[in-house]
């Protein structure tokens, strides 16, 4: 019992205090000091930035009976995550003024959800994944229903509580059998075990099919094809702030979860995952910008060009060099900065009731809210991948990840994709600078979502014009993956 | 090859278990008495004829009874083991299951706030 150690787990701790804080003094307080929930959520987020800096980074020390780790990649995702739940918490302030809905329990949730979110990207066992993934889903599955009067709002938290639950049971499931297979659910057990059948002629069924499903419900979670059906409808009816949280962090969580069992379970010379996630990844690219195209809906949009950001990042994935995944670790600050900054801008532009994101909402609205127009153009061109953007440079080392492995086909027909999601990016900005305004329009702009939408872009062009130190950090992140 | 035997066993099982139950559906449809009758069709409650179609809606109180009832009952699922090595968990433990057991209150006083203790 001596590897407890509570400074691994400190910004874990901090987020679950402040949450159960949060959660409880809501009702004692009232519905007169709903911007307390939202200060006291922003100093928790902090206060686990501040947290996750001064865990003791070791990348061989395991903490918890090996559950446990604390090395530079889960510290990487621990501080991505905390300043996405700033980002969330300042962007959403507002929002849940102006639709009345219940602070507490939003910012209550969304602690426990970053919680969730790094037990994914610490945790050296299976089943500490599968709770942090739990975690996770419970408090995401509530708040994208949490406006409980609108039944967009109800549809897609039922359809994410079902494709969810169906997405864990066949997680556990695969968990069960590697179980059954080597005995363990730890990550170490597991991949002594792996390496010991890899001599062998074949490889136990059990091990295989075990992993197919761990792998299949990762998908799942990710919203790659063919598991990505459920997120348009999902990412529609959510309150447009959580949209924004969904399609960036759960999503990066979950690749973050999968990296780590892919390339520290998995033995590396097992070759099977690999040509399923090369057609995966295609085909994701290719469905999500193709659908992407017909959308008049602007949350249905990025929610079908969150889809095809999924195959892009498993591009790096399939590739498995040094370029390839720090390019995701890369990828994953530059997708959540373009997107949150997007989704942000468009909860100011949504409305009394979160209904104004049809793209005809947004005709000619760019010379009369400039301030909220180029903004947005900077996220798009950013996710549509346009140079100078840190989307850019993201999408470049993804592909020459690809190419570094010859896998030639692979990265020709993912610039492909990327021109086609140019068309559907910039008919956004083309109908906000192009086209005479419907009416006049009350948009106020909060000051704490006014602040996110400026570090947001102006990031955006300092991580796309020099990139050297981010890229020098994520590649220090992912070392304890390549193998010499 | 002991893999093989597992999936082999498993198989034969899943296979008699398969076959007992048809065996049985298919004996009583086919054996079985067979008197149709208007009554024999109504849906039995406690012998008590039916005087509306049932088509009610649970009050949602019900919900939240059954939820504030898991909250004791996961406590008491955690406190059993905990009781039974208490000895050898020492001051620790001691003092690691007042955390849980505040973090669990914590939730009832939520809900007792919120006021979904009161029925009306």
């Amino acid at each position: 019992m001596s590897d407890i150690s509570f400074s691994a787990i400190l910004p874990e701790l901090i987020l679950c205090i402040f949450g159960i804080l949060v959660m409880v003094l809501g009702p004692f307080l009232g519905r007169n000091s709903r911007s307390f929930g939202g200060t006291l959520a922003l100093l928790g987020f902090a206060t686990s930035i501040v947290g996750a800096l001064l865990v003791p980074e070791s990348a061989g020390k395991l903490f918890f009976n090996g559950m446990v780790t604390t090395d530079a990649f889960s510290i990487f995702f621990r501080v991505l995550f905390a300043a996405i739940g700033v980002v969330m918490t300042l962007g959403s302030l507002n929002y849940l003024h102006r639709l009345k809905l219940p602070t507490f329990e939003y910012f209550a949730l969304l602690l426990f959800a970053s919680a969730g979110m790094n037990f994914m990207v610490l945790s050296t066992d299976l089943l500490l994944t599968f709770i942090g993934l739990e975690i996770l889903s419970i408090a995401t599955y509530v708040l994208a229903g949490i406006r409980r009067d609108d039944a967009a709002s109800n549809e897609s938290a039922i359809k994410y509580f079902f494709m969810g639950s169906f997405s864990s049971a066949i997680l556990l499931y695969g968990v069960a059998l590697i179980y059954g297979s080597a005995h363990s659910t730890s990550y170490q057990a597991i991949l002594k075990h792996a390496a010991a059948v890899n001599g062998q002629q074949q490889i136990p069924l059990l091990f295989l099919i075990g992993f197919g499903l761990i792998i299949v419900g990762f998908c799942f979670k990710v919203a790659v094809v063919p598991f990505q059906v459920w997120a348009p409808d999902v990412y529609e009816g959510a309150p447009t702030p959580i949209t924004g949280f969904l399609s960036v962090a759960s999503k990066m969580a979950g690749f973050a979860a999968l990296i780590r069992i892919l390339f520290q379970v998995l033995p590396h010379d097992l070759p099977q995952w690999v040509q399923l996630l090369v057609v995966s990844s295609i085909l994701t690219m290719w469905i999500g910008n193709l659908s992407a195209l017909t959308q008049t809906n602007i949350k249905r949009m990025l929610a079908y060009s969150s889809i095809a950001h999924a195959g892009y990042i498993l591009i790096g994935i399939v590739a498995a060099n040094q370029t390839g995944i720090t390019a995701i670790l890369y990828y994953a600050v530059a997708y959540a900065l373009m997107n949150l900054g997007a989704f942000t801008i468009i909860t100011i532009l949504s409305g009394r009731d979160d209904r104004r994101v049809t793209l005809e909402d947004y005709k000619g609205i760019g010379f009369q809210y400039p301030q909220l127009s180029f903004p947005l153009t900077i996220c798009l061109i950013s996710l549509a991948g346009i140079p100078t953007t840190a989307g850019f440079i993201g999408k470049f080392f993804l592909f020459s990840a690809a190419v570094e492995e010859k896998m030639y086909l692979l990265a020709v027909l993912a610039v492909l994709a990327a021109l086609v999601s140019v068309y559907y990016y910039l008919r956004v900005v083309v109908y906000m600078f192009m086209f005479e305004p419907d009416g006049k329009r009350e948009v106020r702009i909060h000051p704490a979502a006014g602040v996110v939408v400026l570090v947001c872009c102006l990031l955006i062009f300092w991580f796309g014009l020099f990139p050297t130190w981010l890229l020098e950090v994520s590649r220090q992140a992912v070392i304890l993956f390549l193998h010499p | 090859m002991s893999f093989s035997n597992d999936i082999l066993t498993l198989m034969l099982f899943l296979a008699a278990c398969a076959g007992l139950v048809g065996f049985m559906l298919a004996f009583s449809a086919i054996l079985g008495p067979k008197k149709q009758s208007a009554i024999k069709d109504e849906p039995f409650e406690c012998g008590i004829a039916n005087v509306t179609p049932y088509s009610g809606n649970f009050s949602v109180k019900f919900y939240l009874i059954a939820l504030l009832f898991l909250l004791f009952d996961i406590e008491i699922a955690f406190l059993f083991p905990w009781a039974t090595i208490f000895k050898s968990l020492g001051l620790f433990g001691f003092i690691e299951m007042f955390v849980f057991l505040a973090v669990v209150v914590s939730g009832l006083v939520y809900a007792w706030k919120k006021g979904a203790l009161e029925w009306d």
